[in-house]
């Protein structure tokens, strides 16, 4: 996760666990089915709103946000230039707004032109995209690692090794990160040149540390069922786990917002082309 | 013209992903009635263990990353294919989903949390048709399936969303990376099994 | 036990009653029980019988691949269910036939801890970790959570509750795994080598768990350890295996009053035994006081006042043990060259972590040729972090480090190699060929060794660490001693002036840590290879160092041979240290310390006769 979950004393991180993903689902449901810009950056101002309630450390997405630029102008262009919308209430949608090779070079200019259509659409993709992932690290931010488990055991019909293997696979990403770190210092002290090379000499060596990690990784196995065995795992069917969680007013309030929201967004699209382009 | 990325492009995404599935499914359920001695699992412990492992090393093994002649590519899938040929398809597609969401998890849904299910479709099927392969016509061809399924199962559902041009810009970087993480995991799944089969010091007293 | 808990257990717990054969008050009852594994020919056991008491605590001793981790997974049905095999024999624990019992619901009987802690923790919180098991037996949630309650507490974990287990100490992780365990409620506690991965400071929070256990909470303990000194104060008797077999057993007192047997048999003896030993003691001494109060009885003289050493191997560090086919220990440290030229020069070197974290706070040191270094240092003293510039894997933040005259700044680790070789901890983590004969070829390779001389060179290896006739086999099947020997070997084969080696001995048996650290000794006299250890055990330190240095806070505390620096206690008790139990007794004894128990007599006897009297 790009933040981590931080304990707090906010009405957001006190939520039910099943009011959050609520919130996410509906606002992920909710730019799916928008195309609009100026709708789908109303929805992410509720989405800024609710980070802030939370006391979201946005300094932390400063690394997300080059990469977000990058998306951004590469989206815009690509859509203006390529993809032209059956817009609905737009009087030009087709209209150029300039080219991406302009007419001072020669030979070629002008060419590739970006209309207003399929620009404005761009814009309403990044939001889309941009939307979503903050909204995620929001989650992150207000939800433990053990309530994205406890929801994970409460999915029903869903076995409860699912469960079991994501969230335990989850708690083994640091420590097997830390023995690819140690594999790589290894070959470093025996005169390995990790960095150097052509890209198939790198794709060998890469290789070379890959192999002993998933030869430790069968022996960890072997280790990690022992320990399972000896703690009675797959002795019961069901996973009996399951944190007595009870719905406060404003879960009520959040939850009931959050799927009128939804509906409201379907029947208003479906009906009067709300949000629509 | 794609159909875009809203309601209609998605729906359109999700079928195809469910499409993978089935063709999984199918190859799958072949395999495992031809080869029951490699490919039909046991689900035990030490199974699921396995699996756990396998998909926390691919969570993890987003981490590596090879600096490529197109982009730097990540050994997120490496452990998905080394499964499915080591323990059997339903071992890897397994590890191969379970293992995409984490890396995808754990990078902050960057490339869009509603496409992560299509992405988890596409790296079983991915990895169990190159087992397949594998067995049926041998590790290079494995190897090439293994690239171009992967590079279709992800890139095409962005196709009929937002249409070709966009996408043959990710092209190159998409194949290199899938090559890059098939390679791996069958070749470490090859080394290893010779490794195994070294004898071991107590029949050398 | 927890008889206020029990109502919470499943039905299908009792289910199993009609197997009950309810001997007297046995916990554990093992007749002539044989195992071997799937596909091998070796018996792993070879006709074990035990009876133990409930609320007995029994300790196994013996060296790797004695089978002691095999007779702990027969008491919980992990053998033959998990690790398949042939079992004979008859086993019964808590009145069930494990094998017939099934593990899972046997986990409910028999609690079974091992050594590696991050292999046994599965919760994303302390708390939710310890519920796992009772979670797993199918408990409602508030049986669960109050059997987790009580669990925490009564293993001292209370507090830790939300805590996430990656960001616990090893020894607050292995306390964690233990309370897993135990919020099961089992009668048995099955603890397999429960500290051979902690720092000493984890290895005595694991201790005092485990006397708990024992004294307060009326547990049956069987604990496998090599740590012998903790286990003389805490077993009611002791059973020393080897090649499958009990080849002794008895209270702790009659096992080590044997000291040549415990020996032969592969299991160190801990120094105020055998200084006892060496005195003739009938009764041998197991603690400091008791080996104080053995010397002013006076009952070492004999009726004409001289001193009645047993000098004729006792049984010692210098007697060739059973399996130990490496020279004896010599009493002498490694041999002193003549001090030669500086090859590393740190000066002013700080260093901190991306993170954050200062590290290294102006660390300032100087190693000459030939040196035998062993840095010494709580965990977080800035040990590791220091070693790694040495090799060029870490960069200064600030001051400068200097090998063979050069600065490591602008040179990468893998051009450092060909000077400084760097062996780390986990052996897992630095072998990655397909056969032993391959890793020793790898290093040398990558810096353009090859030839007859490398030919000759890897074959001298092979010999020298006793693994030539395994050349052949993948380095995963070799027990944990020759992986670490291997790696260690690996690094020599590229054959660098100086030798880095963190912790050689964690998590390897008396036997197999002597083969390392003589190996690392004649690399050393032999070939005037400059060594660093990194190390924990104070023994090691004693034995084989001829200079200590201390770090603390990021800082080298103290500098200077073993003698001097186990002579401050000030700067032991800054360092948080403690030096080996021998050179204390010496201390208490003459005023001097003494580094083997042989020293520490003869200082006895000269005193004695100078008629200087005991202090």
């Amino acid at each position: 996760m790009i933040v981590e979950y931080e304990s707090k004393d906010t009405p957001v991180h006190s939520l039910d666990p099943r009011a959050k993903i609520v919130w996410l689902l509906a606002v992920v449901l909710i730019s799916v089915i928008w195309s609009d810009p100026v709708y789908l950056a109303g929805l992410a101002a509720t989405v800024v709103v609710f980070g802030a309630v939370a006391g979201f450390p946005w300094g932390k997405l400063k690394g997300l946000a080059a990469f977000l630029i990058v998306v951004t102008a590469v989206i815009t262009l690509a859509q203006g230039v390529t993809y032209t919308p059956a817009v609905a209430h737009l009087s030009a949608p087709g209209r150029v707004l300039f080219h991406l090779i302009p007419s001072w070079v020669p030979g070629v200019g002008p060419a590739l032109p970006v209309r207003l259509g399929g620009f404005l659409y761009g814009i309403g993709m990044t939001f889309k995209v941009f939307t979503v992932l903050v909204a995620v690290a929001v989650l992150g931010y207000v939800a433990s690692p053990s309530e994205i488990v406890q929801l994970i055991a409460r999915v029903p019909r869903m076995p409860y090794q699912v469960g079991f293997i994501v969230s335990t696979a989850w708690k083994f990403v640091p420590v097997i990160q830390l023995q690819i770190r140690s594999l790589m210092d290894a070959h470093k002290s025996r005169g390995v040149e990790l960095e150097r090379g052509s890209f198939t000499e790198r794709l060998r060596k890469t290789s070379r540390v890959v192999s002993p990690l998933f030869a430790n990784a069968l022996f960890m196995a072997d280790t990690l069922a022992l320990a399972m065995e000896s703690r009675a795992f797959g002795s019961s069917r069901r996973f009996t786990f399951l944190r007595p969680y009870r719905f406060k007013p404003l879960d009520y309030v959040v939850t009931l917002v959050c799927l009128g929201a939804a509906a409201a967004s379907i029947v208003g699209l479906a009906v009067r082309r709300l949000g629509a382009l | 013209m794609g159909l875009g990325q809203g309601a209609l492009g998605l729906g359109v995404s999700y079928l195809l992903a469910a499409g993978y599935l089935v063709l999984m499914w199918v190859i799958g359920r072949h395999l495992s009635a031809r080869y029951p001695d490699e490919h039909r699992v046991r689900w035990d412990t030490r199974t699921i263990a396995r699996v756990t492992i396998l998909a926390a090393v691919s969570g993890a093994g987003a981490m590596i990353k090879i600096p490529g002649p197109a982009t730097t590519i990540a050994l997120d899938a490496a452990a998905g294919y080394f499964a499915a040929v080591f323990f059997g398809w339903p071992v890897g597609a397994t590890v191969a989903a379970i293992g995409c969401f984490l890396a995808n998890a754990l990078g902050g849904f960057a490339s869009w949390l509603p496409m992560v299910p299509v992405y988890v479709a596409g790296m079983a099927l991915t990895v169990t048709l190159t087992a397949f392969l594998a067995k049926k016509a041998g590790v290079v061809p494995a190897v090439i399936a293994g690239t171009i399924t992967n590079t279709l199962t992800c890139l095409g559902p962005w196709v009929v969303m937002i249409g070709l041009p966009l996408m043959i810009a990710i092209l190159p970087s998409q194949i290199i990376g899938s090559a890059a993480n098939a390679v791996i995991g069958l070749a470490v799944a090859g080394v290893l099994r010779t490794a195994q089969h070294r004898r071991r010091p107590e029949t050398l007293a | 036990m927890h008889r206020s808990l029990e109502a919470g257990l499943p039905s299908q717990a009792s289910a199993v009653d009609e197997e009950v054969f309810h001997l007297a008050d046995d916990a554990i009852s093992l007749r002539n029980v044989r195992f071997r594994h799937k596909g091998s020919g070796r018996w792993a056991l070879d006709g074990v019988s035990m009876d133990v008491a409930k609320g007995e605590c029994i300790a196994v001793l013996g060296p790797t691949g004695s089978g002691k981790s095999t007779l702990c997974g027969v008491m919980n049905g992990t053998v033959p269910l998990f690790l398949e095999g042939d079992l004979q024999g008859d086993v019964t624990v808590d009145g069930m036939v494990p094998a017939r019992t099934g593990t899972a619901k046997m986990a409910a009987h028999v609690g079974l801890v091992f050594g590696d802690p991050d292999m046994q923790l599965f919760g994303m919180t302390v708390e939710e970790d310890v519920a796992f098991g009772p979670a797993n037996l199918g408990l409602d949630y508030h049986t669960i959570m109050e059997r987790v309650r009580k669990s925490l507490i009564d293993m001292r974990l209370a507090g830790f509750e939300r805590r996430p287990p990656y960001r616990l100490s090893g020894g607050e992780k292995q306390a964690t795994a233990i309370a897993g365990v135990y919020a099961m409620l089992p009668d048995v506690m099955v603890l397999d080598e429960p500290t051979s991965m902690l720092d000493p400071q984890g290895k005595a929070r694991v201790f005092s768990i485990i006397r708990r256990l024992k004294e307060d909470l009326g547990a049956t303990v069987i604990l496998v350890e090599q740590e012998v000194d903790d286990v003389l104060q805490l077993a009611d008797r002791v059973f020393v295996m080897n090649a499958g077999k009990f080849i002794m057993q008895g209270t702790p007192r009659e096992v080590f009053g044997r000291v040549a047997e415990v020996t032969a048999a592969g299991v160190r003896v801990p120094h105020v035994v055998e200084f006892g030993t060496l005195l003739g003691a009938t009764r041998v001494p197991f603690t400091l006081d008791e080996a104080v109060q053995f010397v002013e009885s006076g009952a070492w003289r004999t009726s004409d006042g001289t001193a009645r050493t047993a000098r004729a191997c006792s049984g010692g560090l210098g007697c060739r043990a059973a399996g130990y086919e490496g020279s004896p220990v010599s009493r002498a440290a490694s041999r002193q060259h003549e001090p030669g030229d500086v090859i590393i020069e740190v000066k002013g070197l700080e260093h901190r972590y991306p993170q954050g974290a200062l590290a290294l706070r102006g660390v300032d040191l100087t190693v000459t040729q030939g040196d035998f270094v062993a840095i010494i240092g709580q965990n977080g003293a800035g040990k590791t972090t220091l070693t790694r510039h040495l090799n060029g894997l870490l960069k200064p933040t600030a001051g400068d480090v200097r090998v063979g005259g050069k600065s490591i700044r602008d040179m990468t680790a893998a051009q450092l190699s060909r000077t400084v070789g760097y062996v780390f901890q986990n052996p897992d983590e630095q072998l990655f060929c397909n056969s032993v004969e391959e890793e020793l070829r790898f290093g040398p390779g990558n810096v353009g060794i090859a030839g007859e001389k490398l030919d000759r060179k890897v074959e001298e290896i092979l010999k020298d660490i006793g693994l030539a006739r395994y050349r052949e086999v993948w380095p995963k099947y070799l027990t944990k001693g020759e992986r670490q020997r291997l790696a260690l070997a690996s690094v020599v084969a590229m054959d660098p002036a100086v030798l880095i080696v963190d912790e050689p001995t964690t998590g390897l048996d008396w036997l197999e840590s002597l083969q390392i650290m003589d190996y690392l000794r004649s690399l050393h006299d032999d070939h005037g290879k400059t060594v660093l250890i990194i190390t924990h055990d104070m023994n090691i330190v004693s034995l084989y160092a001829r200079r200590v240095v201390v770090m603390a806070g990021g800082r080298v505390a103290g500098d200077g041979s073993p003698r001097e620096v186990f002579s401050n206690p000030q700067l032991m008790a800054m360092a948080n240290l403690k030096p080996p139990a021998i050179a204390e007794l010496s201390t208490r004894l003459c005023g001097r310390v003494a580094l083997t128990p042989e020293e520490a007599v003869d200082m006895l006897v000269q005193a004695d006769a100078a008629g200087e009297g005991l202090r």
